[in-house]
């Protein structure tokens, strides 16, 4: 009877264990889906956003970019324009979705297409590569993730470049705050292994059923380099008509949405 | 300061104030020192430039909007440390320019529509800075590396957006040439008489004494000064456009010799174009390319001309009426850490008019940034393969403020005996400069 009783408590003890795994043990991937579902599910975003660019604690660029951004049947496109300084107003990025991209330069009077390797480069002269870009918007689509850490407090991922042809970093890891699910920081790592850039979100804040941090840091570790991304009063799920995001709009100097 | 100046800013000042009132004005100041060190000591050339543009745009409604740019430049120059000229004789040694003044209307109502009407720059083509429709898109070159820079027109443009096409319609009621200045002019001035020596080897001509008249369009016989159509369309991903371009080369060519008054009649000549464009990407390359069928107007050189290019050795410059096919193919990508490459080969250069003129080449152009665009190292070129011609320049630039911009310079040329590139090898130069933006 003794012998029966305690082969049930081994049982109960590791059923127990297995649901315990299968409750805390999430995929890398279903953290990074909660997130998309908790902060990125909005079909449309307007922002305007102030870029510094810091070299040795010294400002040397302050821009502000207008960002609209839509969901269409699964197709992200963006539309991204250049309201100051002067030297640089009237940029204009177009991401139309399935690769076909466009920059308008006025200086140059048209429209050009861009390619993927853009997004090798950094944006606009920030520590910010137009991949890093994608990562603001809770858009983890061109990562694979791994749960390698998690505590009563935070999950840590591994994210890994799906396109291992034009891998620009060995690794990402991204640190994510349990109570909300709200990625906190990421560490880019380079090729040698050392941390690159680490990127910080600071003052999360409500916008109706969204949330969004109103200060972006990317920090270069290795050339003392920053640049501070200062978000105003982000709108979601505006219906923005699709005209917007077209060769057309890109040319204008004001964008009316 | 010279009263003139003076004038011309007080006269810039009363008619921008009123319009600035609402309207967004930027510009920049530009300040430049070229050096042309001389072959033979001492005759180096030293030209000292400084500019100013005004960016001037308003919206007028949701509608209706314009921009006025202007600028205002001043050069000096001298080929003897001790001799200076200004670039412009005394009386008008300012120069006032407007390079855009349009009012735009669009409209998305029953039909989608974009109307602009003034002085504008018409982009046809689909090349990176240059291209093979130049019939709207005169030279505007003052150096050798200038030869893709192009000048906006005076006319009409209408874009019809039907579904997921792109109609554009251009019409300009009077041509705009090429603007030929400094050294380029000089060098096509050198062609011109080297040419006539050897047209007129053996006659009882003196080619220097020939008298050169241009002729000017007779408008009201042909209203159809210059005109376009175009229509693009995207394709599986690619920008795919049909082009028809009328009007007249942009520099006025030798069509007849009057014999007896010793006097060449040189008019500017009719010719049509069509073409197509295609822009995409090619994995994570970005490529584009044209082709173009152009049509200059059938026996536009007397008989006198024929017979006179038939001495002419070189044949490049034996012009001819005959249609020629054109094109380019382009091909740009970035890597990693701020390095962008574009490369482009071309047949027949933007100043190449004629059949017998084609030559092919390719332009390159490879830069670097550095601390966030702080510093930028750029290697532009030209590498002319039929001319055996080259013109490459490295430049740096230097972010000293937000908004303002050091940079410097240089140009190093050369090509086979006979050639543009040849006429111009002396002209390589060095020259650093400014830049405020405000």
């Amino acid at each position: 009877m003794q012998k029966v009783k305690t082969k049930q408590v081994i049982m109960v003890l590791c059923l127990m264990m297995l649901m315990s795994f299968g409750a805390l043990a999430k995929t890398g991937k279903e953290v990074l889906d909660d997130i998309k579902n908790a902060y990125g599910d909005f079909q449309s975003q307007v922002v305007t956003m102030k870029i510094q660019t810091y070299d040795k604690g010294k400002l040397i660029n302050d821009r502000e970019v207008l960002l609209l951004t839509k969901n269409q049947n699964n197709v992200e496109k963006s539309l991204l324009k250049f309201n100051s300084p002067k030297d640089v107003a009237g940029v204009g990025l177009l991401d139309q979705g399935d690769g076909v991209m466009y920059l308008y330069l006025p200086e140059f009077h048209k429209e050009k297409r861009i390619a993927g390797s853009a997004k090798n480069g950094s944006f606009m002269g920030t520590d910010f590569t137009y991949t890093d870009l994608s990562l603001i918007n809770y858009d983890s689509s061109e990562y694979s993730s791994e749960l390698i850490k998690e505590t009563k407090e935070i999950y840590e991922l591994e994210l890994k470049e799906k396109d291992q042809a034009n891998v620009n970093y060995a690794k990402l890891i991204m640190t994510v705050r349990k109570s909300d699910l709200f990625p906190t920081s990421v560490s880019f790592y380079n090729k040698d292994g050392k941390v690159e850039k680490v990127l910080t979100s600071y003052d999360v804040t409500g916008y109706g059923k969204y949330k969004y941090p109103q200060k972006l840091e990317m920090e270069n570790k290795l050339t003392n380099h920053k640049t501070v991304i200062l978000l105003k009063e982000p709108e979601f799920d505006k219906d923005l008509n699709d005209s917007l995001f077209t060769v057309r709009t890109l040319q204008k100097t004001k964008i009316r949405y | 300061m010279n009263k003139r100046l003076l004038n011309s800013l007080i006269a810039l000042g009363l008619l921008v104030t009123p319009i600035c009132n609402a309207a967004e004005v930027a510009g920049n100041w530009n300040s430049s020192i070229k050096v042309q060190p001389a072959r033979e000591k001492p005759a180096d050339s030293l030209v000292i430039n400084s500019e100013v543009d005004f960016d001037i745009t308003d919206e007028i409604n949701d509608n209706l909007d314009w921009k006025l740019k202007i600028n205002l430049s001043t050069e000096k120059y001298t080929n003897q440390k001790d001799d200076w000229h200004d670039s412009y004789d005394l009386d008008n040694k300012f120069k006032f320019s407007t390079s855009e003044a349009y009012l735009n209307y669009s409209t998305d109502h029953q039909v989608k529509l974009d109307v602009c009407v003034g002085k504008q720059y018409v982009k046809l083509g689909a090349g990176d800075g240059i291209t093979t429709f130049t019939l709207l898109e005169p030279i505007y070159a003052k150096n050798m590396e200038d030869l893709t820079n192009s000048a906006s027109v005076w006319g009409g443009k209408l874009v019809w957006y039907p579904g997921d096409f792109t109609v554009t319609a251009f019409y300009q009621p009077l041509i705009t040439p090429a603007k030929l200045e400094g050294e380029v002019s000089e060098a096509a001035q050198a062609i011109k008489l080297a040419t006539l020596l050897e047209a007129t080897k053996g006659l009882p001509i003196d080619p220097t004494t020939i008298v050169t008249k241009i002729e000017t369009i007779d408008y009201k016989e042909d209203p159809l000064a210059g005109a376009a159509l175009k229509v693009s369309h995207q394709i599986a991903g690619y920008d795919l456009s049909a082009i028809w371009e009328s009007g007249y080369s942009p520099i006025a060519l030798p069509a007849e010799f009057l014999m007896n008054e010793n006097k060449l009649i040189c008019k500017y000549m009719p010719t049509q174009k069509i073409g197509t464009t295609v822009t995409g990407t090619l994995g994570d390359f970005g490529t584009w390319g044209e082709l173009t069928y152009t049509i200059p107007k059938k026996d536009f050189y007397d008989s006198n001309i024929t017979a006179l290019l038939e001495n002419v050795e070189n044949e490049q410059y034996k012009l001819s009426d005959k249609p020629y096919l054109t094109g380019l193919i382009g091909a740009d990508y970035f890597l990693p850490k701020g390095t962008y490459i574009n490369l482009q080969v071309l047949h027949g250069l933007p100043h190449e008019i004629s059949a017998n003129m084609l030559s092919t080449a390719v332009i390159a152009d490879i830069s670097k940034t550095f601390k966030a665009d702080k510093i930028k190292i750029e290697l532009t070129g030209i590498g002319d393969f039929t001319n055996k011609g080259y013109v490459i320049s490295p430049k740096i630039e230097y972010q000293t403020t937000p908004n303002s911009q050091a940079w410097i310079k240089g140009t190093i040329l050369g090509g086979d005996e006979g050639t543009l590139y040849d006429a111009l090898s002396d002209k390589g130069q060095i020259a650093c400069g400014v830049k405020v933006v405000f």
